[in-house]
Order: C-alpha cells, then sequence, then structure tokens
C-alpha cells in the first residue's frame, strides 16, 4: 500500500522501525463488572514521535491511558497485545509489569497541576524523590540537588535553588506544570505520556507549556502521547493524531492530511466545528446529537447515532482494525478516509 | 507567624468565653448562691452578711470581673466536702485522670492512624467492610456498658486485668512528685509499680477509648480516601514509587492533618467522658470528683471541673494546630 506521509513524518518515524509503544485490539474492562469501557484499540507510537489523542470529554482518554499505563484503579486489560521497544508484555500480571517501567521508561504528566504536586512535600524533595526512584541517587545527596535544581533551570524555572526549598502552593499553575514537567524529564523516559496537561491552564500558558514539552522532548529525543480534547492544540502540536470516540479508536491520521484530505467522518467533524473556520456545514458550531461515552455497549460504530453518511450497515459491520504501522487508518465501515494510494 | 498569634488570641478569646459560661453557672444556675451558703437555718441578717462577704450585693458586671481574677489566679474557693481550696483538689485528681485519657489517646492513635490508612488503600475490600462493622459497634456502645462488661469478663471471670483501683493493695502507699504513677514510678525506677499501674489502667483506658477509637477510624478512612483520589498519588505512582512509599510518604501526611484536628477534639471529649469509667473501675479522678460534687451540691467544684476540662479542650486544639503549623506552615496560608 502505497502511502503519503506527512513532512515531519518522514524525518521523524519510518514505518520500518520498531515502534517504542505498540498496541493492537486493546480492550479495556472495568473491574467491578467486566463492562467493556474501550475497544479494539490499535495504534503504534514510534521513537521520537509526537503522536496525539483527540477526544471528547467521556471518550474514555484518561481511563484508556491510564490502564495502559498501570495508573487505573478499577480497570483492568481485557484483551489484546500491548508491546514496549517489540517486547510483549503478559496480560496476565499486566499491570505490574507495565508498573516496573514506570519512573524509567515511561514518564507521566497529569491533567491538574494543581493537585497533582504533594502539597506537603517541598518541591526539591519530589524531584530528589524521582531521581532516587529512576536512578539511584539518594535522596539528599549533593548530586541528587545539583540535578533537581538544574532540572527546574531547564525547564525554565526562575530561581530554582529557591523553587527548590518551596512547597507547591508557592507557584502558579504554570509554574506548576513545569515542576512537574520536570519531574518527568529527570527519570529520563524513552515515552512521555501528557493527560491534558494544558487544560488547566490559561490559553496563554497552554501555548508556552505545550512549547516547553515539544521543545524538551526533541532535544532529548523522547517519543510524546499527548491526549487532548482540543483538536487546535493538538494539530499544532503532534505528528500523528489518534481519535478517540465513545472507545473506539475512529482514526488515526497525520496532522498534515487533516483539512487536506478527505479523512474519518467523525474527524471531520470535530474539525468543522472549530470556531473561527468557514464551516462547510454552515452554523453548526458542533456535531449535532449527544456525545456517546466510553462504555457505550453497542456494537458497530460509536460515531453512527450522529453520522452524516451512517448506513444501517455501520451499526453492524465490525469496524476497520488498523493494521499498518507508523501511518494511519480510518475505522470506518463505509471506507471513508481510508488511505488507497 | 501571623498564624499563630491569630491561634493563640482565638484560644485567649475562647478561654474569656470558658471562663464567662462557669461564671453564669456558678452565679446565676444555683438560684442565691448566699441562702446555699448559709445553710437552712440562716436568718435573714446572716444572709445578707453573707451575700456582702460574697460580693453578691454588687452589680453583675463587678462580681464577673472578680470572679474572672479569682479564676485566672486559680481561686475557685473552697470546696464544701474535702474542705480544701478546690483548686488544689483538681490538682491532686488531674493527674489520675490525665494519665487515663492519655494511655486511651495512645491506644486510639495507634489503632485509629494504620487502620483508617488501610481501609482507605484498600477502601471496599472485605477488611474494609469488617472494620466498618467493628466500627459501627464500637461506636454505638454506650461507654459505661464496655466498661462494665470488661471489667465482668475480662477482668473478674478470666482474671487477665486487675478489677479496679488504680494501684494494687501492696503499693497503696506510692508517692510521686508528679501525680503520674506512670511517670513517677520510673522516675524512682520502681517496675513493679509502673506495670501494676499500667495493668489497672488497661481495662480502664480501653473501655475509653473505643468509642473515640471507631470514630477516629472513620475520620482517617474519610480523609485518606480523599487523599488517594488525588493526582500527586496518580504522580508518585507514575515517578515508579512503590504503594508502601505512595501510603506512608505521600498519603499519610496529607491525610492525617484533617484527622489530627478531631484527635485534638477528642482529647478534650475523653477527659470529659472520664466520669462514667473512673465511677466504674474506682479510679480516682475529676470525673469521680465531679460526680462526689454534684451529690454533694457542691456547684463551684461542678464548675471547677467544668471549667479545667474546658481549658484542656481549648489547649488541647491549641497544640494541635500549632503542630500541625509547624509541621507544614504553608498550608495554613490558603485558608
Ligand atoms: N473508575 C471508573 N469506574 C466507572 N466508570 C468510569 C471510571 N473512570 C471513568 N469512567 C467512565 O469512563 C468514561 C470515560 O472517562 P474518562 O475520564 O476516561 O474520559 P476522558 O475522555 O478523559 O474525559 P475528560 O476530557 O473529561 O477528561 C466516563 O463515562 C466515565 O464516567
Ligand atoms: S462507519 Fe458509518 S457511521 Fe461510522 S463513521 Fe463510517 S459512515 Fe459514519
Ligand atoms: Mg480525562
Amino acid at each position: 500500500m502505497m502511502t503519503a506521509p506527512a513532512p515531519e513524518m518522514t524525518t521523524e518515524t519510518d514505518p520500518a522501525m520498531t515502534p517504542l509503544l505498540d498496541l493492537s485490539d486493546v480492550t479495556i474492562a472495568l473491574r467491578q463488572n467486566d463492562r467493556k469501557m474501550v475497544t479494539g484499540v490499535s495504534l503504534s507510537v514510534m521513537p521520537r514521535e509526537v503522536f496525539g489523542i483527540v477526544g471528547e470529554s467521556g471518550s474514555g482518554k484518561t481511563l484508556f491511558t491510564r490502564t495502559v499505563f498501570g495508573l487505573h484503579e478499577d480497570t483492568y486489560l481485557a484483551g489484546g497485545t500491548v508491546r514496549f521497544n517489540g517486547r510483549a508484555l503478559p496480560l496476565n500480571g499486566y499491570r505490574r509489569a507495565i508498573k516496573k517501567m514506570l519512573g524509567k521508561e515511561i514518564g507521566y504528566i497529569p491533567q491538574d497541576p494543581y493537585s497533582s504536586l504533594n502539597p506537603s512535600m517541598r518541591v526539591g524533595r519530589q524531584l530528589t524523590e524521582a531521581l532516587y526512584l529512576s536512578k539511584g541517587y539518594p535522596m539528599r545527596s549533593q548530586k541528587a540537588q545539583d540535578a533537581a535544581v538544574a532540572l527546574l533551570a531547564e525547564v525554565g524555572i526562575p530561581e530554582p535553588e529557591l523553587a527548590f526549598r518551596q512547597y507547591p502552593d508557592q507557584f502558579s499553575g504554570g509554574m506548576r506544570q513545569r515542576i512537574v514537567i520536570a519531574i518527568a524529564l529527570s527519570q529520563d523516559p524513552e515515552l512521555m505520556i501528557a493527560d491534558e496537561p494544558t487544560t488547566a491552564l490559561d490559553a496563554f500558558t497552554q501555548r508556552r507549556i505545550m512549547d516547553l514539552i515539544l521543545e524538551r522532548s526533541r532535544t532529548r529525543g523522547l517519543a510524546v502521547l499527548l491526549i487532548s480534547h482540543n483538536l487546535e492544540l493538538l494539530r499544532q502540536s503532534v505528528d500523528r493524531l489518534g481519535v478517540l470516540y465513545g472507545g473506539q479508536l475512529l482514526n488515526v491520521a497525520a496532522t498534515a492530511d487533516i483539512g487536506a484530505r478527505e479523512i474519518h467522518p467523525y474527524t471531520q467533524a470535530l474539525f468543522d466545528c472549530v470556531p473561527g473556520r468557514d464551516k462547510r456545514l454552515a452554523d453548526i458550531a458542533s456535531i449535532p446529537g449527544e456525545p456517546v461515552g466510553a462504555g457505550f455497549g453497542t456494537t458497530g460504530c460509536a460515531f453512527a447515532g450522529r453520522c452524516a453518511f451512517a448506513q444501517d450497515i455501520c451499526r453492524s459491520a465490525p469496524l476497520v482494525t488498523n493494521t499498518d504501522r507508523g501511518t494511519g487508518f480510518s475505522a470506518c465501515v463505509l471506507g471513508k478516509g481510508a488511505r488507497h494510494g | 507567624m501571623t498564624y499563630i498569634l491569630q491561634r493563640i488570641a482565638f484560644s485567649l478569646l475562647s478561654l474569656f468565653v470558658l471562663v464567662l459560661i462557669s461564671f453564669l453557672l456558678s452565679h446565676i444556675v444555683p438560684g442565691d448562691p448566699a441562702y446555699v451558703a448559709a445553710g437552712p437555718n440562716a436568718g435573714a441578717e446572716k444572709i445578707a452578711e453573707i451575700r456582702a462577704e460574697m460580693g453578691l450585693d454588687k452589680p453583675v458586671a463587678t462580681q464577673f470581673f472578680i470572679y474572672l481574677g479569682d479564676v485566672l489566679r486559680g481561686d475557685f474557693g473552697t470546696s464544701w466536702f474535702t474542705h480544701q481550696p478546690i483548686l488544689q483538689d483538681i490538682a491532686q485528681e488531674l493527674p489520675p485522670s490525665l494519665e487515663l485519657v492519655l494511655v486511651a489517646m495512645v491506644i486510639n492513635l495507634v489503632v485509629s492512624l494504620p487502620v483508617g490508612l488501610l481501609t482507605a488503600r484498600f477502601n471496599g475490600s472485605r477488611f474494609d467492610d469488617l472494620v466498618r462493622l467493628v466500627s459501627i459497634a464500637g461506636a454505638g456502645l454506650p461507654i459505661f456498658w464496655t466498661a462494665i462488661l470488661l471489667q465482668q469478663k475480662v477482668a473478674a471471670d478470666w482474671k487477665l486485668f486487675p478489677v479496679a483501683g488504680r494501684l494494687s493493695f501492696e503499693h497503696r502507699r506510692f508517692e510521686g512528685q508528679t501525680g503520674f504513677t506512670l511517670l513517677d514510678s520510673l522516675m524512682q525506677g520502681r517496675l513493679d509499680v509502673f506495670f501494676d499501674a499500667l495493668a489497672h489502667l488497661m481495662l480502664p483506658a480501653f473501655a475509653l477509648a473505643l468509642l473515640f477509637t471507631a470514630v477516629g477510624v472513620r475520620i482517617t478512612r474519610t480523609s485518606m480516601i480523599s487523599e488517594f483520589k488525588k493526582d500527586y498519588v496518580t504522580l508518585a505512582r507514575a515517578k515508579g514509587a512503590s504503594e508502601g512509599r505512595v501510603m506512608f510518604r505521600h498519603v499519610f501526611p496529607n491525610g492525617a492533618t484533617p484527622a489530627l484536628t478531631v484527635f485534638g477534639m477528642q482529647f478534650g471529649w475523653m477527659l470529659g467522658t472520664t466520669v462514667l469509667v473512673e465511677e466504674i473501675f474506682g479510679r480516682p479522678g475529676i470525673g469521680r470528683y465531679a460526680v462526689k460534687a454534684v451529690t454533694q451540691s457542691d456547684i463551684h467544684g461542678v464548675v471547677a471541673v467544668v471549667f479545667v476540662v474546658g481549658l484542656f479542650f481549648l489547649v488541647a486544639n491549641l497544640v494541635v494546630d500549632l503542630l500541625l503549623y509547624a509541621i507544614n506552615p504553608r498550608k495554613h496560608l490558603e485558608g
């Protein structure tokens, strides 16, 4: 199959490479009642790639990422395969296996900087703890302290020596998110996951934090998995983009393709309702109909209830599954947005 | 620093209110104190004389300030049944009660904090259900009932602990400087007395602690659960911290803060509750003293006990708040 990779991708990724993170047919269920919340997700993140996941509120972004990275208490991986650097993790005891990689190969940035730092622990200690856990630096050692101060400087904290001794509530939201980023960077991960890292911040700070994440990860050569409900923000930031809806991954597209060629109907609809863009669907500021949340529990395409192209077959036929690596795909049963050479 | 000053000012204000309440109790409630003080056979002249002597003919406000001065000097008057200054009675009766409360408080903390933390961590597990059941039962049992049951079963039937009293017969002449038998016996190197006193304390302290511990476990659990839900716990796990590190280094210090405030209040409540336990286990203490004062209609004795318990309540809360401030000064800036 011929593909037309986006300009960034030709330099950043190569389909023949081993993906850093490779999910195939991943299904996630609730521990409590085995309800399937996320079904059949296949995607891969290449080394050094910035991969976005976009989805409306309730689509399962947090549930999905926290489960895949062993940080969700109430869910489990009910099916599929997760590979990291080519090595498959066992489905039984998955959480234990992935947890061993946390703070080493994998770093995580939670959504809300106001609650993601321990309020009663000094900033410096939260950093030296991270250094201790990933590199074994003794927490009170000069080496750990110097490294922590250097990291605070690296993420743009003014007066890093002072910040080292301060408590989190002495910082603004943007500064706190910088500290959280410093913590994630301190552990030298290969993959950094950021779940809505800027949603709690004002628009100006959002851009600066996003730039910091992108710039630091590029310099350090990390791959980033960036999660957001904001398509515009992701379009400006990522190489490729996965679209999550009702717990299904409907589309993976190169950012450059969005708005430039036919893409999955849901992604197109999301793109069309970005405010300030001339809309092909006149006067529609949002997609009609109620969004379907993760775990909605029907077969077929989750978007069928709102899709302008929907036919009966959409509600019964299995979705198209993603088989290619490092390119893109559309799950549309009718083949809309599929790449045909 | 402003926080400390504010906190102390608040305590002083509360103290003033406490004095006001005890003034009202001792001067307004008993009807005519001069009449009571004069005894049943006194004539009107005698009563008027006593009234003047007690300052009762002065305006209420003046009386209050005289009373305030007396209380600040520690002058609560003279007891009608011990014929000693009430302050001296209290000084004698307080140590055994404080000893009881402190041991009960240790039991409370040693059980509540770890059990609260673990039930929060394993929220919804069988262990959590079991603890919930036990604490609801514990909170529902009346203290006097627990005390009698323990005395009958554990002490009288099983003979595991002494039935009553503060010390065994052979140690009855033991004397110490502080009045705290546990402390005095250690200072004198009398381990036999120490363990004897401790054995006498166990059942009363347990009976007193049960209700408070049941509440303490629930409060700690609630507070810890809300901490476990916060993102800093997720971040700590994402950093690769073990569950033990997450629980003890991250969740516990934050979750213990609101719980400690409740424990501070419990200290005062416990002191006010010793009466039941002291009666049943025949221990000296301010609880028993209060009962005697009530039965002897010694209003000043009763008021003094109320005042002292209130004072300890204030002090315990102040100490806890200052302690929390010392642990983490920043937290208090937000409000
Ligand atoms: N522990 C849980 N138990 C049961 N249902 C859950 C649990 N966590 C999440 N859900 C449900 O899963 C769905 C997806 O939630 P999730 O938090 O992943 O959404 P999201 O895409 O991250 O949304 P947002 O943009 O609001 O963060 C929601 O309907 C939510 O109610
Ligand atoms: S499968 Fe059907 S309903 Fe779903 S996006 Fe395609 S056309 Fe629309
Ligand atoms: Mg979310």
